[in-house]
């Protein structure tokens, strides 16, 4: 084992707010888990591990790595850089390599000065000998410690974002594809001997070149001859410098058509979640539509008619009034009763129309007093008070000089209709706040929607700007790129055979020299220059053969690793083949049973192909040389089944001595422990041991905006 | 005099409120061009901000009548709608006649000039409790000015001081 990351700890760092106790890791050998919805810190994390080995960042707003010190404080916790004036950020890791063991730890100080932030960074690394912490001081020193955590040449494999994986597996970059198999194979050496031979040879041949001109100077065949030579030459070189340039234009068009090819693969995907998402926004549009309709809505329902909120627990001002009124009408009444009672009191005490005056009418005709049931004679004293209770004064008449009754009578029978409607205000007010508050619900859901939408557009190569004729550009560019592709190897072909032709002339014209000029000294120079030329050969031969071998032995783990992964599927996977390029670039395609190439694979089973490479790369064991080293991808599996993933899980201990995995599969934000069916299961095998590592679910203690936001940690298996 | 005329006669008053509120008015009001609608929750015309105002000053329960050179007049009273709120203003001044002076029934035989000084005063009272409810809103303008970025704000406002 080479190198085993014991622990990652933060402070303040992104929303691992508070200081390293806080927010510890500690990891072992197996599958380290760190299970985490959406936002609650995965990339971040990773965040933290490119900031210590590269020194850049995944800057999630730009969509791109960037230079960690252009983002130091986007890298601060926010909570801290709210509450507190002087505050510390960073990270620590400790890790062993074989016996040895190391501890790094990044920190920027941060200080608030009046409209901005200072920044001071500072890197402490300690080895530990005998129990006792040494502190590392020179800089090249504490270089090679980190590198210790992953080499430079393995990074790209042992260091992968999942969304970017496609990208990261650069087989068809001659450079990247180099340096991965020259630190496979530890043939740094050669390539130094390759290159000193080359020069060699190339100085011996002038060499002899220019003594053989020197001496026959005079003779004008043998100059011709020379001259010959020197022409065809001066073109074999010229070509092969001419072939360099179409290999490298090659190459990119190689990898500009593999990247589109990658496109191409998700566009129905992106197709689907462009709709989705567009459909999405729509319905977004039409919800907060209804919403600020409903909102410009409420001051005009402060003016209802029929219910005015600007009302609300007032209705005891209409019964006021009318007892008011009813108090009016009552001292109005004694008034004029009182005024009445004045001029004829027996007689206004009688109630308005009762007698009624018909009745009255009939006693004065009949001459008979039907109340009292006594006669009463025409003009008789009966007769007359009769007739005087007929004609007596209404007690409504009034003598007032005004008569404002209907004024109130009217203002009374407008608001009681008020009377029933404003008990209930307060009702409508809360149905018509839940309402309102219903609509922001189902806006955030269907946005929540729609982000996913676009992750998993961005997750299938999408970008959120493009335009949806983006796709059609890919395949114009794609078919653009393999006509380059047909071209340059064209090129490059006719380039071999004019060399191949011109060098044939090339040892005619040596031989012919030969003949002529078989001069002792001459000889000597031309057996230098053979020499050193086959010398170069042997050395270049070696490194092809080296380099056929690797590749060879990474195809066949490969092979056993994209086996293993894909196992269990009901879709057949194939097999990986690896193909060496004219440009000396390894293509990689998937091969059906007859040998066919098998296209049409989904994203999980590209990802499975490019981790099968990962896992050869990362694990190969090429001569007595070992690389193993931590494995760390921040959500390898958005695009994979459950099948895949249960087999990663099953096969990684075997290739990867220690994996650190950040992962939301596994994660239910309803479930009380956060793990869904699959996360529960694989919890289980953990403890149950069949699967070696430590299990962490990251949670946000309290709901906040990403500024204020809290992640913690909880250990489910160490 | 009857009711309609006296009626009537209230309702052919001009209704001012405090100059000094112009911009906090028409700020919270759709007045002509400058809309302000969108950035917060807005009234429609003035009279319904003047009647929203009035009726957060009468709950404070403070009238603070205007004083000569400080008025704004902008609709007369029969002018405000809805009718049955406007009648509910009516009912509520109605409800505190006796506070400021008058007894209903003693305007019964009151003068025709005693009726005019009772119609003048039903309108200053109403300008006053609307210029304590002015008060109140400018100076949540002023402080709070956040709440109105809420659109519940104008009925908040209404249901802090129940």
């Amino acid at each position: 084992m080479a190198t085993t990351i014991k622990s990652i700890s933060f402070k303040n760092f992104y929303n691992y707010y508070g200081n390293f106790e806080q927010n510890t890791y500690r990891f072992k050998e197996g599958i380290n888990i760190v299970n985490a919805d959406n936002n609650m810190g995965k990339s971040k994390f990773y965040n933290g591990i490119l900031w210590v080995l590269k020194n850049q960042v995944y800057d999630s707003d730009l969509k791109q790595i960037v230079d960690a010190p252009s983002s130091l404080k986007k890298m601060a916790s926010g909570k801290a850089l709210n509450e507190e004036s002087h505050f510390e950020m960073g990270i620590k890791i400790t890790f062993t390599e074989n016996a040895d063991k190391f501890s790094v730890s990044k920190i920027i100080q941060f200080t608030k000065t009046e409209d901005s932030w200072k920044t001071n960074e500072k890197m402490d690394i300690l080895q530990t000998i005998d129990n006792k912490d040494i502190p590392i001081l020179d800089l090249a020193d504490k270089d090679k410690i980190i590198k210790k955590i992953i080499p430079l040449e393995l990074m790209n494999y042992a260091l992968l974002q999942g969304e970017s994986m496609e990208k990261l597996v650069d087989l068809s970059s001659h450079n990247g594809l180099s340096s991965t198999i020259e630190a496979l194979a530890g043939i740094k050496n050669i390539i130094e001997i390759c290159d000193i031979c080359k020069d060699l040879s190339q100085r011996a041949k002038k060499l002899s070149n220019d003594k053989e001109k020197e001496i026959n100077i005079t003779n004008n065949r043998i100059s011709g001859l020379i001259q010959e030579r020197e022409g065809l030459e001066q073109r074999i070189d010229s070509t092969h410098e001419k072939i360099l340039i179409y290999k490298t234009e090659l190459s990119e068009a190689t990898k500009k058509k593999d990247n589109l090819e990658a496109l191409l693969l998700n566009a129905q995907n992106r197709e689907k979640y462009r709709g989705l998402k567009k459909n999405l926004q729509n319905e977004i549009d039409k919800l907060k539509d209804r919403k600020n309709e409903y909102e410009r809505n409420i001051t005009s329902m402060l003016f209802s008619e029929s219910a005015p909120w600007l009302l609300k627990g007032l209705e005891h001002q209409i019964t006021s009034f009318s007892n008011n009124y009813k108090n009016f009408i009552i001292k109005l009444a004694e008034q004029h009763t009182i005024e009445k009672l004045a001029k004829d009191p027996i007689i206004l005490l009688l109630p308005p129309d009762s007698p009624d005056k018909s009745s009255l009418l009939r006693m004065l005709e009949r001459e008979k007093c039907e109340v009292c049931n006594r006669p009463a004679p025409r003009d008789s004293e009966a007769w007359k008070h009769i007739n005087m209770v007929m004609q007596r004064p209404r007690l409504t008449e009034s003598s007032n000089k005004n008569d404002f009754s209907s004024f109130y009578g009217g203002i009374q029978t407008t608001v009681s209709s008020f009377l029933n409607s404003i008990p209930k205000i307060s009702e409508y007010i809360e149905k018509y706040r839940t309402t309102i508050d219903n609509l922001e619900d189902e806006i955030n859901q269907k946005e929540e929607e729609k982000e996913i939408a676009k992750l998993e557009l961005l997750n299938a190569g999408g970008s959120e700007n493009y335009a949806d004729t983006s796709d059609r550009q890919s395949i114009s560019d794609y078919t653009l790129a393999e006509k380059t592709i047909e071209k340059k190897k064209e090129d490059i072909k006719k380039a071999e055979i004019l060399i191949k032709e011109w060098n044939f002339k090339l040892k005619k014209n040596e031989e012919e020299l030969k003949e002529i000029n078989a001069n002792s000294e001459i000889k000597n120079y031309r057996d230098f220059k053979d020499m050193m030329y086959c010398v170069e050969s042997i050395f270049l031969n070696s490194r092809e053969r080296i380099f056929d071998e690797i590749l060879k032995s990474l195809e066949i783990n490969a092979n056993q690793k994209y086996s293993e992964l894909t196992q269990g599927n009901l879709s057949a996977g194939g097999k990986l083949n690896f193909s060496k390029q004219v440009d000396g670039t390894v293509q990689v395609c998937i091969k059906n049973i007859n040998d066919g190439e098998l296209t049409g694979l989904g994203t999980g089973f590209q990802r499975m192909k490019q981790l099968s490479i990962i896992m050869a790369i990362i694990s190969s064991k090429i001569g007595n040389k070992r690389f193993d080293y931590p494995f760390i991808s921040d959500a390898p599996f958005s695009e994979f089944g459950d099948n895949f993933i249960n087999n990663f899980f099953k096969i990684a201990p075997n290739v990867f001595s220690q994996s650190i995995i950040f992962i939301k599969e596994l994660y239910d934000p309803n479930s009380d422990d956060f793990l869904n069916d699959l996360g529960k299961k694989i919890l289980k095998k953990m403890e149950n041991g069949e699967i070696p590592g430590t299990f962490y679910v990251n949670v946000i203690e309290e709901k906040a905006d990403t500024t204020n936001l809290i992640t913690r940690n909880k250990c489910y298996k160490f | 005099m009857d009711g309609q005329t006296i009626r009537d006669r209230i309702g052919q008053k001009r209704v001012n409120y405090n100059s000094k509120f112009d911009s906090l008015i028409r700020a919270i009001s759709k007045v002509g061009a400058s809309s302000q609608s969108g950035q917060f929750s807005s009234f429609g015309p003035i009279y319904e901000t003047f009647m929203y105002a009035f009726i957060i000053g009468y709950r404070i329960g403070i009238s603070k009548p205007l004083e000569s050179g400080e008025r704004t007049g902008f609709n007369d009273f029969a002018d405000f709608k809805p009718t049955p709120i406007r009648d509910f203003v009516l009912m509520l001044l109605l409800n505190k006649s006796e506070e400021f002076g008058f007894k209903w029934v003693d305007l019964e035989n009151a003068s025709e000039e005693t009726i005019n000084t009772f119609v003048t005063e039903i309108i200053r009272q109403m300008e006053g409790y609307a210029n304590t409810g002015f008060e109140y809103l400018q100076n949540k303008w002023e402080n709070e000015n956040m709440k109105f970025r809420n659109p519940f704000v104008f009925v908040n406002f209404i249901e802090e001081l129940i």
